[in-house]
């Protein structure tokens, strides 16, 4: 009876370090896409779909769990952008707040955030460049900008 | 192991959108190419009567040319689902592509003609209208 009421409360520990961890793991910045982690309740990171044509689509969600902000979540978002424009190898990329925005070439400087079920969320289009051009924004000073405030 | 009562089953196979019949194009008909993009669930409503529409091996459907039509898609994420609709006038021969993004709470379609022209491979297409449309998709 004493193994099992010790056994029990190791049980509970590992269950709440578990969720600790959990926890923790949901506040910051996050790089991989939320599919590899399925068995979160609310799924938080990036996703990417390509198109159309050279266009890719770049997702941000953040969790409940994590409670970020609005505005963080942008941040996010926009570092994120820059991320694949540098794993891409280009040095510039548009960004669109939408596809309409796309289509009528219509490029911005930031991310657009709304809470989708309550909870912040970006998406927005971007299209790589090699050269530098109206409305475009710099791979590398938005990495270097944005660096310090996603903690790399 | 509790079996379910082939009722119920009928019932969701009902709710799932079994209940609309697919849209058959006639071969004589003028007709453009819609791309689903991999979405399984999707209507048209031609003459205020909503058919399901089912993609061809490469993704497209073809629909009927030269009419305003309403197409519907149903999309599902772990998070929630939402219908999304457009009207349009579809150009015989055209291809056409819809894109769906979940913002503030709603699901808002666009869609575009490809056009190989342009240096996105599509263009909008200016007959979509994406307000309120009085034919209802039956499940």
């Amino acid at each position: 009876m004493g193994t099992c009421k010790a056994l029990g409360s190791t049980v509970q520990r590992i269950f709440v370090a578990g969720c600790l961890v959990v926890l923790a793991g949901c506040a910051g910045y996050r790089s991989e896409s939320p599919n590899a982690f399925p068995w979160k309740i609310q799924a938080a990171g990036y996703s990417e779909e390509q198109g159309p044509g050279p266009l890719i689509k770049v997702t941000y969600k953040v969790s409940m769990v994590g409670g970020a902000t609005m505005h963080m979540t942008q941040v996010y978002a926009l570092y994120r952008c820059a991320e694949i424009a540098q794993r891409e190898g280009k040095p510039y990329f548009a960004l669109y707040h939408d596809l309409p925005a796309a289509l009528a070439d219509r490029p911005s400087d930031t991310n657009t955030v709304t809470l989708v079920l309550g909870m912040p969320s970006s998406h927005a289009y971007i299209m790589l460049h090699d050269k530098n051009g109206p409305g475009l924004l710099s791979t590398a000073e938005v990495l270097a900008r944005l660096g310090p405030k996603v903690g790399k | 192991m509790k079996h379910l009562d082939p009722r119920y089953l009928l019932l969701l196979a009902a709710l799932s959108g079994c209940a609309s019949p697919a849209y058959q194009h006639h071969d004589a008909a003028a007709s453009a190419l819609l791309n689903l993009d991999g979405r399984d669930k999707n209507w048209i409503c031609v003459d205020d009567i909503p058919k399901r529409l089912y993609p061809d091996a490469a993704g497209y459907a073809r629909i009927p040319a030269g009419e305003r039509l309403t197409f519907w898609t149903y999309l599902s994420e772990r998070r929630g689902h939402c219908n999304a609709h457009v009207s349009f006038v579809p150009t015989a021969g055209m291809k056409y592509q819809i894109a769906v993004d979940v913002t503030d709470n709603r699901c808002a379609m666009t869609l575009m003609k490809e056009d190989r022209a342009t240096r996105l491979g599509v263009s909008q297409e200016h007959s979509a209208d994406y307000g309120p449309t009085r034919c209802q998709k039956q499940e």
